[in-house]
């Protein structure tokens, strides 16, 4: 019953007269493993047109339209120019600032003592502490200096 | 506006313009080629787009032109296949031609025996699935002309495996 069926597709297909719709019949048979004997030569003409169908491009479409990107970019760039304007008075208001203090530690700094005796009787008691220090460490290098003793013989 | 129908219309067509122009300039790159030159020829005539009956038409007309244009360039192979594909064994058994790749061969090498205009018109109709008015309008030509196209073809296809079912002699 479906071989008269598909007999009678096939002849108007051959004569160029099937439609769509009967021609997706026959491409749908064809697809199946049971085919009539009779229509066994004919057969691998569905399956090459069904391989060919799923042949597809290996690369991607390189050509992407960038219309929109490239006016992104520009409005970026100008955002840049602002950023880098603002960064600049940002660092200027800074250095300004840690100079002003600066100027006052200094400023606080030589006021530290208001009698000059006193002052002085100040520095002269931390120099004299630092004396001290110092003949301490210079005794210390002394006594370094005669562990050397034996090394210095042996090297001459 | 012109960005979203180029993404919407215009790319899911490569696969299609490939095929096509693959049947007619039979080698991969040079297909390839051709369709990354379509989708920028299809970008730059953006603004004729609403004059176009189909979008999808046109860029195959312009496909098979531009198909067309790089076979007259240069010297071709008549076959169909890649260099590295096997011409096809004279002395297999009947078993083996009906399952293997070889009757893949075998009809497409009936393809090229074809008139340029039939096998374009088959790969429409077959293997795209297209109306004979559709086709008509991609390849210029008047719908009796298609429908005549159409019958020659695949009688001829047919009668060829036929024959060759009959005698063996793929």
């Amino acid at each position: 019953m479906e071989t008269d069926n598909i007999k009678i597709l096939l002849d108007k297909y051959w004569a160029g007269e099937s439609s769509m719709e009967e021609e997706r019949s026959l491409k749908e048979y064809f697809s199946n493993d049971q085919v009539d004997p009779a229509f066994e030569a004919i057969r691998p003409l569905f399956a090459f047109y069904k391989q060919q169908g799923e042949i597809t491009m290996a690369s991607e479409i390189n050509h992407k339209p960038r219309v929109e990107p490239v006016a992104r970019i520009h409005n970026l760039r100008w955002l840049i120019n602002v950023a880098a304007t603002v960064l600049v008075f940002i660092a200027l208001f800074f250095a300004n600032r840690y100079q002003d203090e600066r100027a006052t530690e200094t400023y606080i700094f030589t006021d530290t003592y208001d009698d000059p005796k006193v002052a002085y009787q100040e520095v002269k008691e931390a120099l004299l502490f630092v004396s001290a220090k110092m003949n301490k460490g210079l005794s210390k290098a002394d006594q370094s200096l005669d562990k050397m003793e034996p090394l210095d013989n042996i090297l001459n | 506006m012109s960005l979203e129908t180029f993404n919407e219309k215009v790319l899911p067509l490569k696969d299609k313009l490939y095929r096509f122009s693959l049947s007619i300039v039979n080698n991969t790159h040079e297909a390839e080629d051709i369709v990354q030159e379509i989708m920028i020829k299809v970008w730059d005539k953006r603004e004729e787009w609403d004059s176009w009956s189909s979008v999808e038409a046109m860029c195959m007309t312009m496909t098979r032109n531009l198909s067309i244009d790089h076979t007259r360039g240069k010297h071709r192979r008549l076959t169909s296949f890649p260099e590295d594909y096997d011409e096809p064994a004279k002395d297999i058994t009947p078993d083996q031609k009906a399952s293997s790749t070889d009757m893949m061969h075998f009809i497409q090498q009936i393809m090229d025996k074809m008139p340029d205009l039939q096998k374009q018109i088959i790969q429409l109709r077959e293997i795209e699935g297209y109306t004979y008015k559709e086709i008509a309008e991609v390849l210029q030509v008047s719908m009796s002309q298609v429908k005549i196209n159409v019958h020659r073809a695949r009688l001829f296809l047919k009668n060829e495996l036929v024959k060759s079912a009959e005698y063996g002699n793929r």
